[in-house]
């Protein structure tokens, strides 16, 4: 992509190079597995179930349920890493910019990156990769994603209502449909209202003060409506 | 050398009409300048959130206003070239409709192209419409920019 060699910061430059080196070391590990499980599950298929196929497409229907495999892992491993980590070191472009950031919880090989505006509200930073066999290293597929904390609860009216506002003076998009991906996978208290952004890798620093502004906006306009219920 | 504030210049002058004349409603003038340039650093500020495709696809959406334009206009506008998909350009698109700042018309017949607005309701994006008075020259280039590349 022409505008990665647009921009002349070598900090920035050093960030999306990460990041790419990445998100290709992370699509060949995937790849290498889901190639040595599709041998394996061709080769155990072949000898025990092969016969079961319809006669006269037997090979074509072997050739699609081989097909169907692979995309199928690809994506299942694809979205199992779909939690908010990005690799340390592409992380030291957020330090800079003066955020404190948690020290990481390793799961597995993976880091959580959360960073805090403010001491009471974070923010993760995550990772988008496009699902589609082969399109993941491509710069254009990868997006990195931006939810704050939670602020309040989704029925609470007048906290909607301020977070809305901040959300429009910001140019941030506010999540109010949090609730309803998690309903009925016993995470319902996950949700809640939060500000929430899908952005490209070089637009990281500005939305990531962008949204720091806006939770300190958040904590300031808790603190007027306290100090008001307290005065009057 | 002293650094001189302009907005408190422009402050003090309003003070200094209440503090000689007997004009009345001096605080709520001064409130509601305070009000427009805290408005104008969130609008700054905003910009600078996104990359410069879609920072150039806001500014001309507003200079343009109130006429929309389709992708294709848009991916011109955004300087992308002739070969980028208009598939690529709608998904850069689709954070600012996210963000509620632009609207997209889509209409059920499918021939007919998307039509992309500035959503003139968004507080911050009705000032940019504004500011954008001042880029007269500018406008016109927008204005010919797209003919051309319809015609």
């Amino acid at each position: 992509m022409s505008d990665l060699y647009a921009y002349d910061d070598e900090e920035l430059n050093n960030f999306l190079k990460g990041l790419r080196r990445y998100i290709t070391a992370r699509a060949i590990a995937i790849y290498i597995i889901v190639g040595i499980a599709t041998v394996a599950f061709a080769f155990a298929f072949y000898y025990l179930f092969f016969f079961i196929l319809p006669p006269p497409y037997e090979l074509l229907m072997f050739i699609l349920l081989m097909v169907a495999f692979v995309v199928g892992l690809n994506v299942l491993l694809q979205r199992s890493l779909l939690i908010h980590h990005l690799p340390p070191y592409t992380l030291d472009i957020v330090k800079k910019a003066g955020f404190k950031i948690e020290a990481f919880k390793i799961y597995f090989i993976f880091n959580r990156a959360k960073v805090y505006p403010t001491p009471n509200t974070y923010i993760k930073i995550g990772l988008l990769v496009g699902y589609v066999p082969f399109t993941e290293v491509r710069f254009r597929s990868y997006k990195i994603s931006l939810t704050s904390g939670k602020l309040c609860e989704k029925d609470d009216l007048l906290g909607s209502l301020i977070v809305q506002k901040i959300a429009e003076r910001n140019l941030l998009s506010w999540d109010l449909k949090s609730d309803s991906k998690r309903v009925g996978v016993t995470r319902k208290k996950m949700g809640g209202l939060r500000f929430k952004t899908i952005c490209l890798p070089e637009e990281v620093t500005g939305r990531l003060l962008q949204m720091g502004k806006a939770i300190r906006e958040w904590e300031r306009a808790l603190d007027k409506v306290a100090q008001f219920a307290l005065t009057s | 050398m002293s650094f001189q504030n302009p907005i408190d210049k422009v402050l003090q002058l309003i003070q200094n009409l209440k503090l000689f004349t007997d004009i009345k409603g001096v605080d709520e003038i001064q409130e509601e300048i305070r009000n427009l340039l805290r408005d104008i650093y969130d609008l700054f500020m905003g910009l600078e959130s996104f990359n410069r495709k879609k920072r150039l696809a806001l500014l001309k959406l507003a200079h343009l206003f109130p006429k929309s334009l389709t992708t294709a206009d848009l991916r011109l506008v955004m300087e992308y070239s002739d070969n980028t998909s208009l598939s690529y350009v709608r998904n850069e698109i689709k954070e600012l409709e996210d963000a509620n700042l632009i609207i997209i018309n889509k209409y059920k017949d499918k021939k007919l192209p998307f039509q992309v607005q500035i959503n003139h309701d968004h507080r911050i994006m009705r000032l940019l419409i504004a500011l954008t008075s001042f880029g007269k020259d500018y406008k016109e280039m927008v204005k010919g920019m797209v003919g051309e590349g319809n015609e």
